[in-house]
């Protein structure tokens, strides 16, 4: 609810939006492996739905999809460096654009889609990709296991 | 069943999110009613949290605006400060290049228009002596200056030099006690001698009772001197009277000329009469 609130209010003041959503989503894919985290994505995607202006369900899926396709790579390789952490941030944020771009199609919203997603990849991507080791060593702070950046 | 359940719990969840998310997606995208069962209660949360957070974004944002901002505005703002003192000096003396330009586009009209020759010259010093109405000019014997000669200015007379010296001239005004200048009235051609009073005025001696003469008439050079050259203004006639028995009209010139504020003058060096001869 934290991120919601922090991407909704204090970042709508920054030039470029960091997706820090994104981020807690692979966070979840990688280290919260779970129903819960399941959960935790779609309501993540849920309650940016609720405070945007697109349909509500786009976001839910297109975390949901982040999250199934980060679990199922965290489920065959081992992510424990920020190179490959910031690649798998790579990798959603390729998920999110692509979950974008079909269902603006078959929604018939691609005029509303295309821009939005061109200058979401181009850098609000770039800056929640930059961001990356910083939020994964804030979120890793009382975890079980240390994360060095 | 329960164990494959189990075991494959975190693939069906995903599967199951997703389902729904698309579920939602393709009705609230297509449908013309709303499913949002959980979005108005996550923004009534929200609500309070996002009052806060953009109060508190706000605030320091004016801040930073008022204070931080402010410290390179205000560099900016001694720079422009002192740019704008630079350029209100520069543009003082635009004008006064403006004006003096205006005078001498003046007296060089009235140089075409004398018919002579004539130089012009700076004031450069004016007499301490209250009762003593004169001028110094910037240019003398060097330049063509020479005692007797008359001073105008576009406006009207000035007076006629009283010395010179090689780079300098001292010119004796009209409204000095000592000074005297043939003119007439214009209208009736009457003549009379302009001179100064004590208290810096002027008078037309030599006025008979007789001769007409009213108050607004102008009064110019009658030229029958050598030195001023014919129909220069001298000034209006201000007042007329007459002192108890006496065979003269008492006439008050108000002279054309601004006497306490004249800059350039031209000085008639060869006048149309002697240059006939």
């Amino acid at each position: 609810m934290s991120a919601v609130l922090l991407q909704t209010t204090i970042f709508q003041h920054l030039p470029w939006i960091p997706d820090v959503l994104l981020i807690l989503c692979v966070y979840l894919g990688i280290y919260h492996r779970s129903v819960g985290g399941a959960a935790g994505a779609f309501f993540l995607g849920y309650g940016l739905d609720s405070c945007s202006g697109v349909p509500v369900g786009m976001n839910a899926f297109a975390m949901s999809l982040v999250f199934a396709g980060v679990a199922a790579v965290s489920h065959r390789l081992w992510l424990n460096n920020p190179v490959s952490i910031i690649s798998m941030v790579f990798l959603a944020v390729i998920l999110k654009t692509g979950a974008f771009l079909v269902l603006g199609e078959f929604g018939e919203l691609a005029d509303l889609f295309q821009p939005m997603v061109a200058r979401y990849v181009m850098w609000d991507a770039t800056v929640a990709i930059v961001l990356t080791p910083l939020v994964f060593a804030l979120l890793y702070r009382g975890e079980p296991f240390n994360y060095r950046v | 069943m329960q164990r494959l359940l189990h075991r494959y719990r975190v693939i069906l969840s995903c599967g199951f999110f997703l389902l729904i998310s698309l579920l939602l997606a393709a009705v609230n995208t297509h449908a013309p009613y709303h499913i949002d069962p959980v979005g108005v209660l996550l923004l009534e949360v929200l609500h309070p949290f996002q009052m806060g957070a953009t109060a508190l974004s706000r605030r320091t944002g004016q801040f930073w605006d008022h204070y931080v901002a402010l410290w390179s505005i205000q560099e900016q703002n001694e720079e422009l400060r002192r740019r704008l003192e630079s350029l209100e000096g520069v543009a003082q003396q635009a004008r006064e290049l403006d004006l003096t330009n205006q005078r001498l586009e003046r007296l060089l009209v009235l140089q075409e228009n004398i018919g002579g020759t004539a130089v012009a010259a700076r004031v450069i010093g004016r007499s301490t002596v209250a009762w003593v109405q004169t001028l110094i000019l910037d240019k003398g014997e060097r330049h063509g200056i020479a005692k007797g000669m008359a001073v105008l200015t576009p406006e009207g007379v000035v007076g006629r030099v009283m010395a010179a010296s090689p780079h300098t001239a001292r010119v004796l005004l009209i409204s000095d006690p000592n000074s005297g200048i043939d003119g007439l009235i214009q209208r009736t051609r009457v003549r009379g001698i302009a001179a100064g009073t004590i208290d810096g005025g002027c008078v037309l001696k030599y006025l008979q009772r007789g001769d007409e003469v009213q108050v607004g008439d102008q009064v110019v050079t009658s030229g029958l001197d050598g030195a001023f050259p014919k129909g220069q203004p001298i000034g209006t006639v201000a007042r007329v009277g007459t002192k108890g028995s006496g065979m003269f009209q008492d006439v008050e010139v108000m002279l054309s000329a601004e006497l306490s504020k004249v800059e350039e003058v031209l000085v008639v060096t060869l006048s149309v009469a002697h240059a006939r001869e």
